[in-house]
């Protein structure tokens, strides 16, 4: 069966995206997560990789156009299959029914006739009399609800490809890119902003953001998001000093053992230490949606890495609570070198995670950083300086860093925020802590 | 250095052992005059002489009793158990023992031990002689168990025995002594507590350790031609385990098999498949499955004994299996 190459939605506000470079050709053939097309988002180019093998039966748009999110860019077909025809993209299939109540969502075929419009997601479990439980795996699952869509409806859609009649992975991706495809073709049909995820904020314009003309995309992302999140998220901030002295003596004793390449950095102990103490203190651990405060399943740390050429990202180290010191510090490593060469997966480009933004290479004292929503806040840290201390009523020299916690009053209160620092410093400051693993 | 085979790598971790330390001995059945049942101390007896090479009576519990004693004492003994069969004569020692002694003295003693043994079946030495035992120890919270796969980490992984305050349980595999493959010249060491990426892949994660290594690699590359495409996990330790690597790789590939040698029921595979389930759950696609040994004595007969260990073809069909509706 053919399927359809969707421009894929890569990072909560990510809109529309460009191909950059095809990377197959009409008539290639193409095996199932192999890269097809480079895809250039506002703040780095990403590999999309095809969901089916088959033939690359269509390209539908050049390099270098820019499309909407979830538009069809091309067409995989079965080897020796008729190559469908294929409407021009954007295009309305079927004309919508211009009535100003939402159709009955296509999820819900067995659901009752016509309950109020009102709420656009009415409970299908509940409302029909449930089938044979067709089985969707974990993975199935999550992706599913990180999309937005419903188990009913991917179980009344989908047929399931995996070992017992499982839904799976490929499944649920399969569904949710025809899904955006035909929400495409069909924008008068659909009920108020349905396509949305919760985490993606409102759009720039609607709430007044200034967007200089002429920016480069990347540029532009910063102004917008950076914007947004001083419009929306009311910050609250709070410095501490840490001292550092012994935790630059254990990763001295520590890289004096490793080799040139799998040395611990002073932001791979930050790191460690956010994400420990953003175990201890869960409520950190959250994004601010209008839906409600939404824990996060994982903890997730997103480090400030600023380009080349100009302008940063903030890409995420997903799932890092669990990581050991060296495994975090070859996560970051790996992760500042994927960043420069623009190679970020997506799930690392979501916008997903606490940030750690790090300015310690400038004999900076100290700075404030911004949040970057959803997430409920954010760590800015300076240079360690030798600094003047009182300590048992004597003057002396420690190795003293500043740390600002920016957060999102919405979430929490400047007194668990100065719990949350404190627990940062207490791991800073006694570091073998940061070896203990749970 | 250029290919080493299994067995010179860890010669040339022992003769490290002996010349960075006076007080390193290496004890055991064999050992000495005999140059050990599989040769790796051949011709230490003649270079390094019988008050270090000690050929020891057939007492599994007496001689590592010693060897325990000796490193509470501040010696850094090698104690060779022939067979991981054998170790069972011994298993007081090493449990009750080796494993206690640091946390029952509060301290104040420590046993700086590595255990060498042998592992494994295949090699028509029927039931009692063919079994594979380190999980058993690797359930015993004190001791380190440590199962290298190939030269390189071998070598790397001796290092760090030595190195290791600790007792360790060094299990190595009778039918990888011959295995041959480069050994990295510079000094280097393999951490105890690190799984490796054997091979990357995308598809499924294959988990496997010791000799299940190589079989597990090879059916990578009956997959890869069936365009699936596998990773390989070497975990080279089973404790502590680095499930952190585990957990990174099925949350990329989001399918899992774990190959065993030994006995499916209550084996290490189930361990692995527990740590999954728990830490990475909402990433499968599919059950985590097991490819494991027959729960039956390790038949003498050649044909039989085939039959009981999982073989390259048969974890690349429990592969296929998660790709198929």
């Amino acid at each position: 069966m053919a399927s359809d190459v969707i421009m894929p939605q890569m990072g909560f506000d990510m809109t529309e995206g460009m191909v950059v470079r095809w990377l197959k050709q009409e008539g290639d053939a193409v095996s199932r997560g192999e890269a097809i097309a480079e895809i250039e988002t506002d703040k780095a180019t990403v590999e999309l990789e095809a969901y089916e093998s088959g033939i690359m039966a269509r390209i539908l748009i050049p390099e270098g156009v820019m499309v909407p999110v979830g538009q069809t860019i091309g067409l995989i077909t079965e080897p020796g299959e008729e190559i469908p025809e294929t409407p021009p993209p954007g295009t309305a299939v079927d004309a919508a029914p211009e009535s100003p109540a939402p159709p009955v969502p296509s999820s819900a075929p067995a659901q009752p006739p016509a309950p109020p419009p009102a709420t656009p997601s009415p409970e299908p479990d509940e409302a029909a009399p449930a089938p044979a439980r067709v089985p969707v795996t974990p993975v199935a699952r999550r992706i599913a609800e990180q999309a937005g869509i419903p188990l009913a409806e991917i179980q009344a859609n989908v047929t399931g490809t995996g070992p017992g009649g499982r839904i799976t992975r490929g499944d649920v991706e399969e569904h949710i890119a025809a899904r955006a495809a035909t929400a495409d073709a069909q924008p008068v049909a659909q009920p108020a902003a349905p396509d949305r995820t919760p985490m993606e904020p409102p759009f720039a314009e609607e709430i007044g953001i200034v967007v200089p003309a002429g920016l480069p995309p990347m540029r532009q992302a910063i102004a917008r998001r950076m914007s947004l999140s001083k419009l929306t998220a009311p910050h609250y901030y709070i410095t501490i000093d840490i001292d550092m002295t012994r935790a630059a003596q254990m990763r001295r004793e520590i890289n004096e053992e490793l080799d040139a390449d799998s040395r611990v950095t002073v932001n791979d102990l930050i790191i460690r230490a956010v994400a420990m103490a953003l175990r201890a203190h869960p409520h950190f651990n959250v994004t601010v949606q209008a839906e409600g405060i939404v824990p996060n399943t994982t903890t997730d740390v997103s480090i400030a890495v600023a380009m080349d050429g100009g302008g940063l990202i903030a890409p995420a180290m997903p799932d890092v609570g669990d990581d050991s010191l060296l495994r975090i510090a070859q996560r970051s490593r790996d992760l500042v070198t994927r960043s420069r060469e623009g190679r970020l997966r997506p799930v690392e480009m979501n916008g997903i995670g606490f940030a750690v933004s790090n300015l310690g290479m400038y004999q900076v004292k100290d700075f404030v950083a911004i949040i970057t929503p959803p997430n409920a806040g954010a760590i800015a840290v300076g240079s360690v300086l030798p600094t003047p201390v009182a300590r048992d009523g004597q003057i002396m020299i420690a190795d003293v860093m500043s740390a600002t916690l920016s957060a999102d009053h919405r979430a929490t209160d400047g007194a668990e925020g100065a719990q949350f620092m404190n627990e940062i410093r207490r791991l800073l400051e006694r570091p073998s802590l940061l070896l203990l693993q749970a | 250095m250029p290919q080493l085979t299994y067995r010179e790598a860890i010669r040339v971790g022992l003769e490290e052992a002996l010349a960075a330390n006076p007080e390193t001995v290496i004890m055991g059945e064999d050992v000495g005059a005999y140059g050990g049942s599989y040769a790796v101390t051949k011709g230490f007896l003649e270079q390094y002489g019988e008050e270090r090479i000690i050929d020891t009576p057939i007492s599994e519990s007496g001689f590592v009793g010693a060897g325990i004693g000796a490193a509470i004492a501040g010696m850094r003994p090698i104690v060779e158990i022939m067979t991981i069969n054998f170790s069972l004569l011994a298993m007081d020692q090493i449990v009750n023992l080796a494993a206690k002694a640091r946390y029952m003295s509060g301290g104040q003693m420590t046993v700086p031990l590595v255990i060498r043994t042998v592992s494994g079946g295949g090699n028509m030495l029927a039931a009692t002689h063919s079994q594979s035992l380190e999980a058993w120890y690797a359930r015993v919270p004190g001791i380190k168990v440590v199962t290298p796969s190939n030269p390189a980490d071998a070598l790397g992984l001796f290092r760090s025995a030595m190195a290791d305050p600790n007792p360790v349980m060094y299990v190595e595999h009778s039918l990888l002594y011959g295995s041959r493959a480069e050994v990295p010249d510079e000094p280097y060491t393999v951490p105890i507590g690190s799984a490796s990426v054997a091979r990357p892949g995308t598809d499924v994660s294959i988990i496997a350790y010791l000799r299940m290594t190589p079989v597990a690699l090879s059916a990578a590359d009956i997959l890869e031609a069936e365009g699936i495409s596998a990773e390989v996990i070497d975990l080279r330790s089973l404790l502590p385990l680095d499930s952190g690597t585990i957990i990174d790789s099925v949350n990329r590939t989001n399918r899992a098999v774990v190959v065993e040698e030994t006995w499916e029921f209550g084996g290490f595979a189930g361990e692995v498949i527990a740590q999954i389930n728990e830490r990475a759950f909402d990433s499968l696609d599919a059950p985590v499955l097991r490819v494991a040994g027959v729960n039956v004595p390790t038949p003498y007969s050649r044909p039989l004994e085939l039959l009981t260990i999982p073989t390259a073809e048969a974890v690349a069909d429990k592969v296929r299996s998660l790709f198929q509706a």
